[in-house]
């Protein structure tokens, strides 16, 4: 069984072959977040009359995943992120508990001999000690199931699902929630890669920050409301080119500076002497990827970015890849198959 | 003659009917001090603030009737647009102490399952006040309830429902079909996109009627009713209305103190015939007032009789009406007449409908149509309709077992010759740099994730002669350029291994590269590379599953929760004010002076709570 998971800091998705069925693919997809609810028993009532799955912790009840929206009307304070600023965490055990438990439910049962995982990371940029806690932590739930492990980064993995037609050469750029990952590739081989520490996440709390888009809870303690800002990008129509009104208008300030950091990053990677001397002068396409940038005008933007970084004329194309969202993880997927074929090439040999 | 029939049909309806007062706006308790509980309790309605206003959040809940044990009461405020606190309450609770205040809306939730039967109820919250809403069967939309309370929307209003029972999200702009459940608060207020009023708010918020959705039942099934309650003072209702409360018509509506029971009953004739005449809404929405629900819940509590102020506008409704109505009516029958003969005069000429000209159109646009339906691969799915377009790639992609996506082949300007834009362009055919891909991500996630071809329906009956003829000549071309496309993708990716230089590559290379004897069209699609090409062609339709987690678990240790996103902590206790007012008049040291001659440590000491403080602390070690 080949399999890929993506362990991101919004959602945590896996997709696989139907074993049933090949030709078709499987997916499951979480939010990677939780609700607290407080531990009573009529709260315990409520969750098991709604069959809403939960877990009893010290003090608290949890629900995790998809299911954390359908409670979240039992709670006051915003849902709990697993993986808060894309690095998972050391203080809160039962979000730890919480990841295993997911990972168990979302990887397929095993079959054959040959059993891999294409695991992408969230946030960091690899080589950070955060990043290797990251890969040993989510391998070892990975490897719990029975797989092997495979990571792999999600601007490559996104590269192999939305490139094909650009013979797998161009730039590959994933906006996530917590980081931006950035890949220069040719004909499939990665050049150079980037992980920015910073994505969307950050600019839905500049919002809410600016704009005090707050909750509170029985107590008084104040927290952002981030899911308040989600909504509203996804329902009001955004423009970024074209922002009316205050709150448009500091989206639009922050993706800019988002912008302009990637599109830094993209002009000393393609000055980089790998990229340099394997791809000469020539013009190479951007693939973009990533929940955050299915903002109307965000290929807009971005040239604006590149046009001012003075990189335009080395860019072919910018856009947007199907299905945006689960581009990493099938591209993962993609990924998996080709290790899993050269395994067998390799044990043949 | 039809058309002179049927002008002469909508001038005759339109000179026989009568102002409505049911669909002018109703102006509920205006400069009234009243506020509105519904959810699940037993009587949903408004209530007065008691004199001296001190009516509590909890008191109130209570006072409505709690349907179960326990609730939890979510209070809408002023212009507020989501519930800023919410309280949980139940008979056994202590009171918080939070008053009511004139204009809230308390929406009421139960803890526990309901078990005895109750009335369905929403609210509309408008700019003029609350409008309390009785839902008799599911299915009552949106559009239902705004066109019985007079609260049509224009392009300026936004239409949300701001709050909805057992976890369902809110809606920021919901349509006018969007079916109205229990417990929902929907709030109608006017769009300035220059002004900041909250999120959700700065699109306009411009909804279409669709009523089509909301037919499934008939005019006169009295079950499909949305009830009007209010708190207008009740009305003398006839001894009638006891027994089909909602098929009453209100004093709400119709100013019953004016008019006599008799032409009560007419006016709700013509009400419910104009319901009917409205080709969209075809589920009966009628109202009753307030005193139904009172009497139906007068087994519980009777509601409060509401201020005078509400009665005043009542009572000068039908004036205005009446002396309004009458000249409108006449100027628009006029109006109808005109037309008609205008309508009539036309009809007298030959007709026009059988001129060459647009089916010509269409017979030459065959060909630039099916190429642009063909091409369009990036923009939405509902670009595509051609059906004659459809049936093109689905012979293709049937003759060839090959599902070429149509990207490939979406040079529109492409013709039947396509070898040479066709080669080694598969990236150069969506060149372009900064351009516009909205309608690329604005497809949703199912429609991008179902990417092999759907089942396509063809409709041979619309298929004109000429574009069957021109279809069946871009066919074979089209053929051949997929064919043709297939053996480039594949010649790329075994030079794409080949250029490679690590080991990896190398031997995915020398795999493919045994394997590319078989590597041509008849086989490609036993060949397990071709699993991957279709992987990588994003063709393999993919499944969403539900993920099965336990129902119940135990997980150690306690939960950080979402302390990153904390940004103020609770203020401890705030101690009373010490203000000395005697202090103005007098030259004794004030309190303050004299607290400031005392030391740091005894204030800390003397500090309400700080012994409270210690034996926490202490508290903890211990547990610690």
């Amino acid at each position: 069984m080949i399999c890929a998971i993506d362990f991101g800091s919004c959602w945590i998705r896996s997709i696989f072959r139907n074993p049933k069925a090949p030709e078709r693919l499987s997916m499951y997809s979480e939010k990677s977040e939780y609700s607290l609810i407080a531990s009573t028993e009529q709260h315990r009532r409520i969750l098991l009359e709604h069959e809403i799955p939960f877990a009893e912790c010290e003090g608290s009840l949890v629900v995790v995943g998809n299911n954390a929206a359908k409670a979240q009307w039992l709670s006051r304070v915003p849902c709990t992120p697993l993986l808060a600023d894309g690095i998972v965490p050391t203080d809160d055990p039962p979000a730890r508990q919480m990841l295993s438990v997911l990972a168990e439910a979302m990887l397929p049962p095993l079959q054959g001999s040959l059993n891999l995982c294409a695991v992408t990371m969230p946030g960091r940029a690899e080589g950070t000690e955060a990043a290797s806690n990251n890969a040993e932590f989510l391998c070892r739930l990975v490897r719990m199931k029975g797989y092997i492990p495979v990571v792999v980064s999600p601007a490559e993995a996104a590269l192999l699902s939305t490139c094909n037609d650009a013979t797998f050469t161009g730039i590959s750029i994933v906006m996530g929630a917590e980081a931006t990952s950035i890949c220069v590739a040719r004909y499939g081989m990665s050049l150079a890669k980037e992980t920015i520490d910073i994505g969307s996440n950050w600019i839905d709390s500049e919002i809410a920050k600016q704009f005090k888009v707050q909750v509170w809870d029985e107590d008084g303690n104040a927290f952002l409301d981030m899911e308040s800002v989600r909504v509203w990008k996804h329902q009001a129509n955004l423009h970024l080119r074209n922002a009316v009104g205050d709150r448009e208008r500091m989206m639009s300030r922050l993706y800019s500076v988002v912008l302009d950091r990637i599109a830094r990053t993209v002009s000393l990677m393609l000055s980089s002497t790998s990229v340099r001397n394997a791809m000469q002068r020539q013009r190479l396409s951007v693939m973009l990827s990533g929940g955050a940038t299915m903002v109307d005008d965000f290929t807009n933007l971005l040239t604006e970015r590149f046009i001012e970084h003075e990189i335009a004329d080395r860019i072919l194309s910018i856009r947007s890849g199907k299905d945006p969202e689960t581009a990493v993880v099938r591209g993962a997927l993609i990924y998996g198959e080709l290790e899993a074929r050269a395994m067998s090439v390799e044990e043949a040999a | 003659m039809e058309r002179l029939k049927i002008v002469l049909l909508l001038a005759a309806l339109v000179a026989t009917a009568q102002t409505l007062p049911g669909q002018e706006r109703f102006a509920p308790s205006a400069g009234s001090a009243n506020f509105i509980v519904v959810g699940d309790v037993r009587n949903c309605n408004y209530f007065p603030l008691s004199a001296d206003s001190r009516t509590t959040v909890r008191n109130a809940a209570l006072n409505a009737g709690l349907l179960s044990e326990s609730a939890n009461v979510s209070v809408f405020r002023g212009n507020q647009e989501s519930a800023r606190w919410t309280q949980m309450i139940s008979a056994h609770s202590s009171d918080t102490g939070e008053l009511v205040v004139s204009g809230d809306v308390i929406v009421v939730q139960s803890m526990q399952t309901i078990r005895e039967s109750f009335q369905k109820n929403a609210v509309l919250r408008t700019e003029l006040g609350g409008i309390v809403v009785t839902l008799a069967d599911e299915g009552i939309a949106v559009g239902d309830v705004l066109q019985q309370t007079g609260n049509i929307p224009t392009p300026d209003h936004q239409l949300k429902i701001a709050s909805r029972f057992q976890g369902r999200p809110t809606i920021n702009q919901a349509a006018l079909s969007e079916t109205v459940e229990h417990g929902d608060v929907l709030t109608m207020s006017r769009v300035s996109r220059t002004t900041l009023k909250g999120f959700g708010r700065m699109a306009p918020a411009f909804s279409e009627w669709q009523g089509s959705t909301t037919t499934n039942v008939s005019p006169s099934d009295s079950s499909g009713s949305a009830v009007f309650n209010n708190a207008i003072p009740a009305a003398p209702i006839p001894e009638a209305t006891s027994t089909s409360p909602f098929l009453q018509i209100p004093g709400t509506f119709y100013a019953p103190d004016h008019e006599p029971a008799e032409p009560i009953e007419n006016e709700r004739d013509e009400f419910g015939s104009v319901v009917k005449s409205e080709s969209t809404a075809q589920i009966p929405v009628q109202a009753v007032s307030q005193s139904n629900a009172t009497s139906a819940a007068s087994e519980f509590e009777t509601a409060p009789v509401p201020p005078t102020e509400i009665q005043l506008l009542n009572e000068t409704t039908p004036e205005s009406e009446s002396s309004s109505m009458s000249f409108w009516n006449l100027l628009f029958v006029g109006g109808l007449l005109i037309a008609g003969t205008f309508i009539l005069v036309g009809s007298l000429r030959p007709d026009e409908s059988n001129i060459p000209g647009p089916q010509f159109a269409a017979g030459q646009g065959g060909l630039s149509a099916a190429f642009n339906g063909v091409s369009f691969d990036q923009t939405s799915e509902n670009d595509i309709k051609l059906p004659q377009i459809q049936t093109t790639n689905m012979n293709m992609e049937n003759a060839n077992d090959l599902s070429i996506q149509s990207s490939h082949l979406s040079q529109p300007q492409a013709q039947p010759v396509p070898y040479e834009t066709a080669t080694l362009a598969i990236a150069q055919t969506h060149e372009w740099f900064g351009s516009d891909w909205r309608s690329v991500r604005k497809e949703s996630s199912t429609s991008q994730l179902n990417i092999s071809p759907a089942p396509i329906e063809t409709e041979p009956e619309t298929v004109k002669p000429e574009q069957l003829a021109l279809s069946a000549a871009v066919q074979p071309a089209i053929i051949e350029r997929s064919s043709y496309l297939m053996e480039t993708i594949v010649q790329e990716s075994l030079s794409i291994h080949a250029k490679s230089d690590s080991s990896s590559e190398s031997m995915i290379a020398d795999k493919m590269k045994s394997v590319s004897p078989m590597m041509n069209t008849e086989m490609v699609a036993s060949d397990s590379f071709a699993d991957l090409e279709d992987l990588l062609q994003n063709r393999l339709p993919v499944d969403l599953c539900e993920t099965q987690l336990p129902l119940r678990i135990s997980l150690f240790g306690r939960p950080a929760g979402p302390r990153r996103l904390r940004i103020d902590a609770a203020h401890s206790k705030i101690p009373a004010p010490h203000m000395n007012r005697a202090a103005e008049h007098s030259k004794k040291p004030s309190v303050v002076a004299s607290a400031n001659m005392t030391t740091p440590n005894e204030q800390s000491i003397n500090a309400p709570g700080s012994l409270d403080r210690a034996l926490h602390y202490l508290q903890d070690r211990t547990d610690s």
